[in-house]
Parts: structure tokens; sequence; C-alpha cells
């Protein structure tokens, strides 16, 4: 039943929601994960496979970062940090999609 | 793409192995971090780490994607592809070499061709702006455009043309004895306006380029120019060489520079040796020219103003054309004007591009030689790569297994398909490689197959040579590389169970086999009929004995009739020689047309009469084995205090006497109207202007009552020509080491060479044919063994149930034929319209000459049947329990 209500992540919006858990400090994917799951209430749940091909893009667009640091379980882990570009392309983002949400209730509510 | 990214991407490819460990690890702790806070909810932990994975998803898979955003998996992937190509190449090295070979060849034999067409007919002039540069002439319409024009015609031009911001003039080459510290030899001499190389915009390699002040009569040793190849060849490219003293035909030059070594003249086959100002060309070959309005010997071309289109400029030019015309009629000696009158009306005036050069018979021969060996080659090439894509696409099913198990494995289909296409490339690119040998060594090597003229054409290894190899690989890699792709597709499709047990030939494979067999017929129908028609030529009796006949070339001043007389009698004596004469040219490269008045012969032409003129020593006619059929040869006793006399051959006496014995009657050369010529002789016809020209009015005059300097002796022996040749030589030295002697060959070669074309296009198209033949055959045999192969079930099934073993061997041989005989069904048409395309090659082959067409057909039916023959046989011999067995 659950999966019923689960939502397909549209095209780019993992990037959205990766730069946004960022804003409150660094991560690493495992955090990044569970953080969209919990926050979400299970609703946007993907293959946390998923996330890391989507972490290497934005480390390579230079919105964030990879430091290597100890994580949970002793281990060395990679950390991400949200840049300043980041930082930018997330408001940026955030807008465009409140912009998107907002054009399509209006419609579904209108029409 | 930013700074940052760079560098992520240097590191990935550079510390590849720590990049992907730092991944992996990453990964791994997911997965490890998502089994922990399973666990802590209860979980066993077998359990909890297979939810954990499941939650993921495939490691695998979300690596590739990762590696792919480090943008290194493009090259990553093309290195490993190319590996892994590499391995199956090696353990398939039989299967490579083959494709390898079919591939360089049909590379290597396109490229050769096309680089030298490109050289011969698209390279431009190395001069400067060469795009401006025009040629002038005239239409005619029998002998195509001609360029001749006067001195003082081209004077007129010069001066009052408003369309050309330069203007020069040239000369044919003419063959020269040129004396060197003692020493003749002949060269080829070419004379130009003082202005040509300034307005070419040209520098010398070494001294300076003849200018306008060469043509001031100052008194002094007029300058000479070498040619760079002429520098390098006689004078070992010596930098002193600038003042030396060389004389060219008697006269004396000093030599002022060396042209530069990329310009090898204006017209291409007739690169001179010697370059020499024009108003020397009176006194070297004393001739009128400079103020003869006859003397049409020029070929005149010119800069263009900007702007100006070429119909622009002949408007602008027709009048002054029209003068030109007008004052060479009123120069010819009133027995010529007519015929040029009448000529000179059919002449259209038109200027043309001359980017590419002046106007050159050796390069549209060579323009139509190689259009032909192009589309030769070219067809080798596809059936070349056909064959190959049908042997990897049976590769690629015979690799189903493999592929379809890296498709399980979660390769994705667009890697499968990149793998593939890496192998063909790879393929295609040794191909290429090899291709690209072939053709460095095989363009001299052609050319010289092509023209006698072929080392008078530079063809050093250039740019475009590269270009078209490498082009052509590409598009052969990507056509190879769609077959097995097209495959791999439908493999990825359907299940693999499915791929094997389909057994019929898919219908790409079998458009495959019907194009290969209708392009190879097509060869073979043209190679046939190059052969029949070559075959043709040999047939052509030539009017004489060509064997046993030595011939060469000498060039004498002055005391000519002695030195005659002399080496007559010294070779008369060589043993082993049987008769000698000698004549202005020789016997097969005749071409000089002369007009003549006949008394009591009323011309029906407004042209005039004419005859074909040779001046030939004594017992010419019986040296060269001309039969005499009325009166007598040209005999010792005509000598010049004695009336002229000349024997004529049966076309002259049919056109100028209507048949009637003409012995005793006389005629006259209009060069010589004072003195008449007496016919003493009838001789048959003989091919005087070589094979390809058709018979036409002669007439020998004796040399002692016109003798010229320019001799061909034609030596008649009793022993293999060869073996006389070096007496013959060292008679010709010890009698006047410093008269020039040109070529020393045998009637016969001069025939063969002669023939060079013909020769060439019929052995080459032969070879090339016969290849694409065997070619095709391998892949009938290849695709027909794979089918039998594939059916072995099958046939072992019918044959448990009682077929007879003719009956399994027709079953598999149904499924060549077939498509046989719709090969050559669809190849009989194109082989028409191939033909009659090369109908201008050919001599006395009809476009659908049926013997070229059958028996072209039977070479393809039989070696087709043949290559058939054994998997058919190899299908009636399949033993039903070993078969069934296997599967």
């Amino acid at each position: 039943m659950k999966t019923d209500r689960r939502l397909d992540l549209l095209q780019g919006t993992l990037d959205l929601l990766i730069l946004r858990t960022l804003v409150n400090g660094t991560k690493h994917g495992w955090d990044i994960a569970e953080r969209i799951e919990q926050i979400s209430q299970h609703v946007l749940e993907v293959n946390q496979g998923s996330l890391y091909p989507a972490l290497h893009r934005l480390e390579h667009q230079d919105w964030i970062r990879a430091e290597w640091g100890v994580s949970e379980l002793g281990r060395r882990a990679r950390f991400y940090r949200l840049t300043a570009a980041g930082r930018k392309q997330l408001e940026l983002e955030s807008e465009n999609w409140e912009r998107l949400t907002d054009a399509i209730s209006r419609v579904l509510k209108m029409a | 793409m930013n700074w940052h990214d760079v560098r992520l991407r240097l590191r990935a490819l550079i510390f590849r192995k720590q990049v992907e460990e730092e991944l992996s690890e990453e990964l791994n702790l997911h997965i490890e971090l998502q089994t922990r806070k399973n666990i802590n909810q209860g979980l066993d932990e077998a359990e909890a780490r297979r939810r954990a994975l499941v939650k993921f998803g495939r490691p695998t898979y979300f690596a590739e994607e990762c590696r792919y955003e480090w943008r290194v998996s493009m090259i990553e992937h093309l290195l490993q592809d190319s590996r892994y190509a590499c391995r199956m190449f090696r353990n398939n090295s039989a299967f490579t070499l083959v494709a390898a070979l079919l591939l360089a060849l049909g590379i290597g034999a396109t490229t050769t061709v096309y680089s030298l067409a490109y050289r011969v007919i698209q390279d431009t002039l190395p001069v400067e702006k060469a795009d401006e540069l025009i040629e002038l002439g005239y239409d005619d319409p029998m002998r195509g455009f001609l360029t001749g024009f006067s001195h003082p015609g081209f004077q007129m031009f010069l001066k009052e043309n408003q369309v050309f911001s330069e203007m020069f003039a040239f000369t044919d080459t003419f063959k020269l004895d040129v004396t060197r510290k003692g020493t003749a030899e002949f060269a080829e001499i070419v004379f130009q306006t003082t202005n040509m190389y300034t307005a070419l915009g040209l520098r010398p390699a070494l001294g300076r380029l003849i200018n306008d002040g060469d043509g001031q009569p100052a008194g002094g040793i007029p300058g000479a120019v070498l040619s760079f190849r002429y520098w390098q060849k006689r004078f070992g490219g010596d930098p002193n060489v600038i003042g030396e003293t060389i004389a060219i035909n008697n006269t004396a030059f000093a030599v002022i520079g060396v042209a530069p070594s990329a310009f090898q003249g204006l017209i291409l086959g007739a690169s001179p040796d010697v370059i020499l100002p024009l108003p020397v060309i009176e006194s070297v070959r004393r001739v009128p020219v400079l103020n003869n309005g006859a003397s049409l010997g020029l070929h005149v071309m010119g800069r263009r103003k900007p702007g100006l289109t070429l119909e622009e400029i002949r408007l602008a030019l027709n009048p002054l054309y029209k003068t030109f015309v007008d004052h060479a009629i009123s120069s010819f000696p009133p027995a010529f004007a007519g015929g040029i009158k009448a000529a000179s009306s059919k002449w259209q005036f038109r200027a043309q591009e001359a980017r590419r050069g002046a106007n050159s018979e050796v390069r549209a021969d060579l323009r139509e030689s190689l259009t032909i060996l192009l589309s030769i080659t070219a067809l080798v090439l596809l059936i070349g790569c056909t064959n190959l894509a049908g042997l990897l696409i049976t590769r690629t099913e015979s690799r189903m297994k493999e592929l379809s198990t890296r498709l399980a494995l979660g390769c994705s289909r667009e890697r499968l398909i990149r793998q593939l296409m890496t192998e063909s490339m790879l393929l295609a690119a040794t191909g290429g490689l090899f291709g690209f040998a072939i053709s460095l060594a095989g363009r001299p090597l052609l050319l010289n197959l092509l023209t006698s003229r072929a080392t008078s054409i530079d063809i050093g290894p250039n740019f475009s040579t590269a270009v078209i190899a490498g082009s052509l690989s590409l598009v052969a890699g990507l056509c190879l590389g769609v077959a097995p792709v097209v495959t791999a597709v439908r493999i990825s499709r359907g299940s693999f169970a499915v791929g094997l047990s389909r057994y019929r030939w898919s219908n790409g494979r079998r458009a495959l086999v019907v194009s290969q067999v209708a392009a190879s017929l097509v060869l073979l129908v043209v190679a046939a009929q190059f052969a029949f028609s070559l075959q043709n030529y040999r047939k052509v009796f030539p009017g004489f004995r060509p064997d046993h006949l030595v011939l060469f070339d000498v060039s004498v001043r002055g005391r000519t009739i002695t030195y005659a007389r002399e080496l007559r009698q010294r070779l008369a004596n060589v043993s082993g020689v049987v008769a000698v004469s000698h004549s202005l040219s020789a016997v097969g490269q005749m071409n000089w047309t002369t007009p003549i008045q006949v008394p009591g012969f009323q011309s029906s032409s407004p042209g005039g009469n004419f005859t074909g003129r040779n001046i030939v020593g004594p017992r010419f006619a019986e040296t060269l084995g001309l039969e005499v059929v009325l009166g007598r040869d040209i005999e010792i006793g005509d000598t010049r205090d004695k009336p002229s006399v000349a024997v004529v051959n049966e076309a002259f006496a049919a056109t100028y006497f209507s048949g009637r014995d003409p012995v005793g009657r006389a005629f006259f050369f209009v060069d010589s109207m004072d003195r008449p010529h007496t016919i003493v002789g009838v001789v048959k016809n003989a091919r005087d202007r070589g094979l390809k020209n058709r018979v036409a009015p002669m007439a020998y005059s004796s040399f002692e009552h016109d003798p010229l300097g320019g001799l061909t002796f034609a030596v008649r022996v009793n022993r293999q020509p060869e073996d006389v040749m070096p007496e013959i030589a060292a008679v010709v030295r010890e009698l006047d080491a410093s008269v020039p002697m040109g070529q020393m060959r045998s009637m016969n070669a001069q025939i063969d060479e002669s023939l060079l074309r013909e020769r060439m296009l019929a052995s080459l198209s032969s070879v090339f044919s016969g290849l694409a033949a065997i070619v095709a055959a391998i892949g009938i045999y290849g695709m027909l063994a794979c089918v039998v192969s594939r059916r072995s079930r099958e046939i072992a099934v019918r044959i448990a149930v009682g077929a007879r073993p003719s009956q399994v061997r027709w079953l598999a041989l149904k499924e060549s034929v077939l498509l046989i005989l719709a090969g050559t069904a669809i190849g009989i048409p194109l082989s028409f319209t191939m033909s009659s395309a090369v109908q201008s090659q050919l001599f006395g082959i009809e476009s659908d000459d049926p013997r070229s067409i059958v028996l072209a057909v039977a070479s393809v039916l039989i070696l087709a049947t043949a290559a058939s023959w054994g998997p058919a046989t190899r299908a009636s011999r399949v033993d039903p329990v070993a078969a069934l067995k296997v599967e």
C-alpha cells in the first residue's frame, strides 16, 4: 500500500532536495537519503543508489564539495558541503520550483 | 564546465584506482549504515543486508552512473573497448587478417586512384592567385578546345584588351638537344613571354627567373632557366650552375636561374626541362614565329580583373579574336588560306578557367581512365565492405551467447553497441593504415601504367592521400559497424533462445549477397570488354611487320645527308642486321599533315587537298615490311641530283587518282611548288599514325631531297631486337658522339606503349574484377557454411526420416542459387550502364557485347556454385545421430 503513495521524482528535483538538505551543514550520502525520507515522511522514496550519481554530478558542477570525515561507524565517509555557488543555485531552483508548483496548483484549482 | 570540474575529471582519469576505491568505499558505507539501521530495527543480519541492498538498488549500476558523471567514461570505455576488441582480434586472427586485408585492398586501391585523380584533375597551380587565371582558345566541332594563337595575335590581345591585368603566352615543349660540356642530350624546351614568371608571381629556387629584361636584343648570351627537376637530374643540383654556358640546338645560353620545385609548367604532362624567353625562339628553332601570323603555336593566358565573368571576358575579347583569325588567314600561303578559312568559320572563341593549368590532353586522357578506375575500385571496396559486413553479422550471431550474457549482467545496450562499433572502427582503421601504405607505393606505379608522360607529373606524398584514406576508413568502419549492431539490437530484443534456433538468413544478409554478385558481375563484364577491346587492337594489322624492328632517334645538324649515308652503311655491317632505313618520324607516331596539289584533281572540299607525309630513306618499305603493290621502293639511287620522288599508299592513290595506276604521275607539296614529286611506287596502307587512328592518304618522299635533321632509324634484324641494341648504340656513338640519340626501342615496344592505357585498363580491371568475384565467392561460401551449420539439426532430422543426400544438398544449394540468380539479373542491366560509360575507351566493342556478358555471367555462376558446393555437400553428409546429440 505504501508503494502506491510514493512519488516518482521529477527530473532535477533530486538535485534540489540534496542541495536543500545540505543547507544545515555537511552530511554524507546515507545521511542525506535518510533526511529526505524522514522529512518527506516516506513519500519521496527513491532507490538510494540513485543519490550518488546526483551527488557526483553536483560535485562536478561545483555546487557541493566533498571532504573526507569520520562517520557514525567510525569509518571514513565522504561529507558533502554546500558551496556559495550551490547556495545560489538552491535559491534559484527553489524559486523556480515554487513558481512551477504554484502554477500547477492554480491550474488544478481553476480549470 | 568549470575549473573545479576539470580538476575532478583529471583526478578521476589519472588517479583512477584511488577514485574507484573511494567510490566503492562510499557506496559500501551507505549499505553498511542501512544494514545497521535495519538490524537496530530488529531484523537478523542477513535479512537486514538484503533489505538494505533492495533499497539501494544495483550498486554496480549506480557506480557506472557515477563514473558517467565523472565524464571520463568516454575515454575509459574507448580504451576498454579497444583492449577488448584487440583481444577478440587476437583470438580470431584468421578472420581479422582476412578482414583487414580486404579493407586494405579496397581502401588502398580507392585511395591510390582518388588521390592521383585529385592531384591530376583537381590540384590548383602553385602560383599567386591561381583562380584569376584564364586561358583563351576556340572550340572546334571536330577537335575540341584548341589553344593555338600567333605571336602577332597575342601582342594585339596584350595591347588592346581591357579585361586582363596581366597577359602572357608560352609554347608547347619541344624536344631539342641540350649540349653541356660536349655531351648532347634531348630535353624538353619551352619558350615563354618574358613577363610570364612575374605575372605568375613565382620566385626562383636559385639565381633569377626570366624577366622583361631578357627580351631586349642587348647582345651577349641570352639567359635560360632550368626546371628544378632538370637541375637535379642533369646538373646534380650544383649551386654553381649559374652562369654556366649550355648550347640548345647549337645556340649558346647562359643559365641564369632555377625554377621553383613546385612549379612544373602550365600544361600537365608537358613539363619543360629548360625555359627560354620567347624572343629567342627563331634563332633556336629556325622557324619564323614572332612576326608570323600563320604560326599558331602559342598558348595564351591572362589574369582577369576582379569581378569579371568568363562570359564578359569572352564578349569583350571576341572582336580581338576575330581580328586575330583574319590576320592568321591572310598570313597563310594562298594554298592553305582556304582550308584555314573553312575551319575557322566553325570555331567558337572561348575563355576558360585555368586555375589548374592550361588545357592538357594528358589531363583529359587521365581523367577518363582515372574515372573508370575510380568506379572500379569503389565497387571493389563496396564488395569488400558488404562481404565483411556479412562476416561480421555471422560472427556477431555466433557471439550471441556472450552478448546476451553481457546484457543480462547489466551491460547497457548502448555500451554493447559502442563495443561492436569500436571493433568495426578498429578493423577499419587497421585496414585504412595498410591501405594508406599501399596507396603511397601504388601511386607512382599507377601513374606509370596510365601515361607515358608519368615522369613529368610530380606526385609527392600529399596531405590529400591521408585525408582520403582516413575518411574512407571512417565511412567503411561506420558501415561495417551497422551490420553487427543491428544484429546485436535484435538479440537484445528477443531472448537468446529464440536467436539460437533462428536459422533462416536475414533479409539484410540476402541483400548483401545479391549486391555482391551484382557488383562483381558488373566488374567482370567491364573487365571482359577491356580485354576484348585490347585484343581488337592487337588484331589490327599495322600494314608492316612490327617484329624484329629496332627504332631510335637522332638529331643531326648540317651534314645530314652524309651522316645518314654513313650510319646506314655502318649499321648494315652489324651482324644480325638485315636492312636499315630511316624516316622523319617513326611509323606509328607520325602526325604530320600537309597540303598538296595534284594536277588534274579537283578538290571537292573547300580546305584543299591534304596528305600525311613522312620523309624516308632508301629501301624504307623493304625495311619496314610495307608491301609494294605497284612500282618500286625509294632506292639508294634517288639522290639529290635526280628528280624528287615519292611513294604513296593505296589510300592516296584511291583518293587522288581514283584507283588508277599513279606510278609516273606527279604532285606538289604546297611548301615546295617549284619541284614536282614523281610517284614511283604504291604501298599498302599502314597505320602510320598509330593503331588507334584511321588510315588516310600518305606520301613518303625521299630523304635526300628534303633532308631534315630529325631522323628515326629503323633497323630490321634477324635476332632478338634487344640483343642487337647495344651494338647498334655503340655504332651510333662511334660515328659521332655529339649527335644526341633518343630512346632505343623495338617496334613492338613502341606499339605496346601506344596501347599503354588499353593494356592498363584491361589488366587492372581484370585483376580487380577477379578479386571482387573471389571475394564475393568467399562471402557466399561463408554464409552458406553458416546456414548449414545452423540448420544441421533440421537437416539431421530430414536425413533421419529418409532424405537422400542429393535432396539435402539441393536444400542447401537452393539458399544460394536464388540469390545468385537475383544478383545476376540485377547485375546485367547495371553492366550496360557501366559499359556505356566506358564506351569511349573501347575499340570494336558494343556496350551490350554478348561475349563479355556471357563470359562474366558464366564466371559468376561457376564461382558462386563452386563456393556453395562445399557447404552443400557438407550438409548432405551430416551425421544425424551426432547432430541431434549436440543440442
